[in-house]
């Protein structure tokens, strides 16, 4: 898709869509907030380790595969949607200090009980282009 | 096993949440707008409980075998005022060998099922 701000439709996304890279750095600060917002002391810990170091939380991954951001270099979402479901798989756990790239790509869509859903396939990778993992969301989209 | 004194649900929480995920989605982080939904407030991200399942499992259960994957359903909203309860069992039906399941649960305090999931870890002494 192109750049833009426009609100992005469900009838304007067919499955197969693409999106355009967007990039996280996986800093030590951003996952101190992270583990300061769930109370995580443990990955507080890893988070005082510094770069290079191994998150044995996978739930990070979510952080990588946010909706508005991972779209936001084509469009916005509109507001009310909602996650209604999840699956993350890993490859490879991130490392405090790295770059994380998301590609992100319309991956099926259904509807069930009058509600439309659009799996976005969000893929994980480091900076150097290896795979951390995939994370799909499952959205009702807002009408 | 359950963390029993869970996970106090508060607006500040949520603030906090959406500043480290990014997410100002404003049906977390705006009551006015949150008003106008069928929520009629705000209401929790549900990833805050996908988070906590899967902590309950690798801090409260201290498994440190390297995760495949993890699969979770958001069945109802957490509210400010709730309190989050998660629950992890060790999955008795997981038919992958060298593979250990857990289904995840976790609650409000009125009993409510919020979020259900799996997390299914690979069993390293299987040769995985």
């Amino acid at each position: 898709m192109s750049a833009g701000t426009r609100v992005l439709r469900y009838d304007g996304m067919p499955v197969g869509t693409e999106f355009q890279e967007s990039e996280v750095e996986m800093s030590a600060e951003t996952l101190r907030r992270y583990a300061e917002s769930i109370d995580d002391d443990g990955l507080m810990a890893e988070a005082a380790a510094g770069p290079g170091t191994p998150v044995s939380d996978y739930s990070v991954f979510i952080l990588f595969a946010i909706t508005r951001h991972v779209v936001a270099k084509d469009g916005e979402v509109p507001a009310g949607g909602v996650l209604a479901r999840q699956d993350v798989s890993a490859v490879r756990p991130v490392r405090v200090g790295d770059v994380v790239r998301t590609r992100a790509r319309v991956h099926e869509k259904y509807e069930r009980r009058g509600r439309r859903y659009l799996v976005l396939r969000c893929s994980i990778s480091d900076s150097a282009g290896d795979p951390l993992g995939t994370v799909d969301n499952h959205i009702i989209w807002a009408r | 096993m359950n963390n029993a004194d869970g996970f106090l649900i508060t607006q500040e929480r949520i603030n906090s949440y959406a500043e480290a995920v990014r997410d100002f989605n404003p049906i977390h982080v705006d009551p006015e707008f949150a008003a106008t939904t069928p929520y009629g407030r705000t209401i929790a991200h549900g990833t805050i409980s996908a988070s906590l399942m899967l902590r309950q499992v690798i801090r409260q259960l201290r498994e440190d075998r390297p995760l495949l994957d993890l699969t979770v359903r958001y069945i109802a909203p957490s509210r400010v005022g709730d309190r989050l309860i998660c629950e992890a069992t060790l999955a008795d039906d997981e038919a992958v060998p060298g593979i250990v399941a857990y289904d995840l649960r976790c609650l409000r305090d009125d009993a409510t099922v919020v979020t259900v999931g799996r997390a299914r870890f690979a069993d390293r002494q299987a040769g995985r």
